[in-house]
């Protein structure tokens, strides 16, 4: 029996994800509602590297290294809309998109 | 055991003309450019032509197709669902068809420089839902979704030269990116607890041969796969719209062009309902046999996703966004459908197996239904002008269709149709979709869930009727500037409508036409024949 | 008596040197786990956009130095490289490129606050029940917890099992690339009027 069980790495990425999305429904800035998805997606590395390590096989390192292809195309997408949006409207502020309402 | 490239044929066909599409937009040419829609029609035919090739009927000696390691399992279900988005396919590059800019509102269709990229990501969102119906890993699942997804976030941004398509753009991706991340946490605890990531192989470690069919035991749950299951549903609940992650639904689908906006209420949801299908199915095994637990949460998420849909939707002035909360509440119909199927295994007795096929095929009808009715309604908004002239968009108001039924009859008509089959109104497609899903709702004894879906399609007709008194009871107001360049009505979008409204009669009034329908749906809820993976 | 003392010191060095593997990695688990959490939790409370950033890079290196605890080498130099090395600095120059101060600061309101940390609660409480109730049994076919994973075979088995989804990642990037090169150039209507020379000559002065 190791010292370390699955259980502490999940708990790590728990952790993790759940810091995220409290960041991601608190900030308001874009930038940093954007690296707290990052976040969110780190604890799921965790989680999928900690069960291929202790299933022994491959599969949870695959599907690590294809999470982080979605995730840095995610980032490069958000920067182009982050780009996007501060040229029109000189600011990051979430709230300050309100034209589009019910 | 099949090769890649039989395989993959039509996702290959998709992405190469993708790739295309791409580089004729660097023309600087106009002559170039304007070729790219007609390229991508043709693609979009070739593959609705091989698929309808590749339909089999009820052929018993038809079994799975898969590849060397199984990562594709595709039957049925899959062939069907290929089919069928194939098909919508057309009809949305159509309705995107460049014809008169300023009446559709969408800036690509000037025939600008964005034209050869707008179509390419429109290709290869649809070859996202492909990929997602034929994959058996779950990482391919995933990798699906997201190429369904994520050149749907920079349409809307590029759709159209207003500000608000920009925020449109900004606030899907970023709730996105979010149930994106939710989504793979699901999928990690559903590789964590059985060690694999191959769909069928998830089923059988999870339901092993030697168990008997109707243990209870079976639908007991380990907690960790019940999280990942809850996990997936919410972050598919994004995809198809659904109670608590509707919250987009109104801003982007007014935001956006309005034939994105149309693309955006099909493409996402049927990766959303083909994905969650998927998983049920691997978790729950070929007896569906899914928790309790389970299956109170997706009814929950049924009804509200369906009353929220309908009590939003009666409140809006903004056509789109009545649309778009139409759309939520057509997303609640659909998940009646599922709820059915996954409480058939706790509920239903010894037709529990009828229920299930019935439930699935009702759902699949009823997402074909759903695609061919409403681009009629889209259509109709795109050739309508704006009352006040507003630059770069067509009617999107209340106002601004008022009193237009009479001065375009025939779009007026079309848009009576959509909307009686979106009601639900016997002769229309809309009518038979609403049957199936009730009929298997009855007989899985959900009694309730079918008073729940009466009530809200009485809701649904306030607002769809409102629609068509304004058209064609109120008067015409005097104000409204009709297109001036182009024609009125350009061919490709009439014809996309024209498809739309014979399709919902013809299924809707054709009883032998609907029959096939209903055969081929209840042939394509056969998801997969457990043919054995190589390996 | 020898051979019985020689015995003994060699199981107790191998003893030793079991416990301090054990001992080692442990710590450093604790040492990683708590700085990918603190600066995490450092990260959402910052109100400097700049210092999110930096707390993401922490973050990232710890969940690095936990790949290495877990025996994914790759993974974690990847995590390095790619990671902190190329999205962040991404993430960076999209902070310069658009913030005018980086102290720009943005209240989120109390209510979001309650409705977030009472959600991310909950789930956190599920999270940790369903950790803490079940373990998978992990099955005969597996091989034993340690196992090491070569970076050849993770080679191979990316371009032969994963093949499908590996190439529709590259379908992926590059309908990214053509996004991001779209949304970022903006459209000419919509460019803001070039500063005319005298313009420019003031603001030089202004600034010199």
């Amino acid at each position: 029996m190791e010292t370390l069980a699955l259980q502490h790495y999940l708990a790590v990425g728990a952790i993790l994800f759940g810091i995220g999305l409290i960041g991601f429904m608190c900030r308001r800035n874009l930038i940093v509602m954007f690296l707290c998805t990052e976040l969110m997606f780190q604890g799921v590395a965790i989680n999928l590297v900690a069960f291929g390590h202790f299933w022994g096989n491959f599969s949870g390192q695959a599907f690590t290294i294809f999470v982080l292809v979605i995730a840095a195309a995610e980032a490069s997408l958000a920067l182009g809309l982050v780009v996007l949006l501060f040229r029109q409207k000189n600011t990051l502020d979430a709230d300050a998109w309100r034209e589009l309402k019910g | 055991m099949t090769g890649y490239f039989s395989l993959l044929l039509p996702e290959l066909i998709l992405s190469t003309v993708a790739c295309v599409l791409m580089l004729l937009g660097c023309s600087m040419k106009v002559a170039t450019r304007k070729r790219v829609p007609i390229l991508a029609l043709v693609a979009m035919i070739v593959v609705f032509a091989i698929q309808l090739g590749r339909q089999q009927g009820d052929n018993a000696s038809v079994h799975t197709l898969t590849d060397l390691s199984g990562t594709l399992r595709i039957f049925h279900f899959a062939q069907y669902i290929k089919l069928l988005v194939a098909g919508v396919g057309i009809m949305l590059l159509l309705l995107a068809w460049p014809t008169n800019a300023e009446g559709t509102g969408n800036s690509a269709m000037n025939v600008g420089q964005e034209t050869g990229e707008f179509y390419g990501l429109m290709l290869l969102s649809l070859c996202g839902i492909f990929i997602v119906a034929g994959a058996n890993d779950i990482i391919l699942l995933f990798l699906g979704i997201e190429l369904a997804s994520i050149p749907t976030y920079i349409m809307v941004s590029i759709s159209r030269p207003n500000p608000v398509a920009q925020e449109a753009g900004v606030k899907y991706f970023f709730l996105g990116a979010m149930s994106a991340a939710i989504m793979v946490f699901g999928f990690s605890y559903l590789y964590g607890t059985t060690g694999s990531i191959k769909l069928d192989q998830i089923s059988q470690l999870l339901h092993p041969a030697s168990a008997s069919e109707s243990d209870p035991a079976q639908t007991a749950m380990q907690p960790w796969v019940l999280l990942a299951v809850i996990m997936l549903v919410a972050g598919f609940a994004f995809k198809i719209a659904a109670v608590p992650l509707h919250v987009y639904a109104g801003d982007v689908y007014q935001g956006a062009a309005t034939p994105v906006t149309a693309f955006l209420s099909f493409v996402p949801k049927t990766s959303g309902f083909v994905a969650l299908i998927k998983i049920l199915y691997a978790v729950g095994g070929s007896s569906w046999a899914l928790p309790a637990t389970l299956v109170k949460l997706l009814w929950v998420i049924a009804v509200l996703t369906m009353t929220f849909g309908n009590v939003l939707g009666l409140l809006q002035t903004n056509l789109k966004r009545l649309l778009a909360y139409s759309s939520v509440a057509h997303s609640g119909y659909m998940l009646t459908g599922i709820a059915t199927l996954a409480g058939a295994y706790l509920s239903a007795g010894q037709d529990r197996s009828t229920v299930q096929t019935d439930a699935l095929a009702g759902v699949i009808f009823y997402l074909t239904a759903y695609g061919i009715m409403n681009a009629a309604a889209f259509g109709v908004l795109m050739l309508l002008p704006a009352r006040d002239g507003r630059a770069g968009t067509s009617a999107e108001t209340i106002e601004d269709i008022a009193g237009q039924g009479r001065r375009h009859v025939g779009l007026g008509l079309c848009m009576a149709v959509a909307c009686f089959s979106l009601i639900g109104i016997p002769l229309t497609v809309g009518f038979w979709g609403k049957v199936l899903l009730i009929k298997p709702a009855f007989s899985g004894g959900n009694n309730w869930l079918v008073v729940i879906i009466m009530i809200n399609a009485a809701i649904s007709a306030a607002y769809y009727l409102r629609i068509i008194a304004t058209m064609f009871l109120r008067d015409p107001v005097s104000d409204a500037v009709e297109p001036t360049n182009g024609s009125r009505y350009p061919l490709p979008i009439t014809a996309a409508i024209g498809i739309s409204v014979f399709g919902t009669l013809l299924l809707g009034t054709v009883l032998p036409l609907t029959q096939v329908f209903t055969t081929g749906t209840h042939i394509a809820a056969r998801i997969d024949d457990g043919t054995p993976s190589p390996k | 008596m020898r051979l019985f003392l020689q015995l003994t010191t060699d199981s107790m060095t191998v003893i030793l040197a079991q416990t301090s593997t054990e001992l080692t990695t442990a710590v450093l688990f604790y040492l990683f786990a708590s700085m990918s959490a603190a600066a995490a939790v450092w990260m959402v409370l910052s109100r400097n956009i700049v210092r999110t950033a930096v707390a993401l890079l922490f973050t990232l290196l710890g969940v690095a130095g936990l790949y290495f605890l877990l025996d994914a080498e790759f993974l974690a130099a990847v995590q390095l490289v790619v990671y902190a090395g190329g999205t962040l600095i991404l993430i960076i120059f999209g902070v310069m490129l658009t913030s005018k101060s980086p102290y720009s600061k943005f209240e989120p309101k109390l209510v979001e606050v309650i409705v977030a940390v009472s959600v991310a609660a909950v789930l956190f409480v599920a999270l940790l029940m369903a950790i803490n109730n079940s373990m998978p049994t992990f099955g005969t076919d597996a091989q034993p917890a340690g196992a090491r994973y070569p970076v050849d075979l993770l080679g191979q088995a990316l371009l032969g099992d994963y093949l499908v989804p590996f190439e529709l990642s590259s379908v992926l990037l590059l309908v990214v690339m053509i996004g991001a090169a779209y949304l970022a150039k903006g459209r000419k209507h919509e460019a803001p009027p070039a500063l005319t020379t005298s313009e420019l000559s003031r603001q030089a002065k202004r600034w010199s």
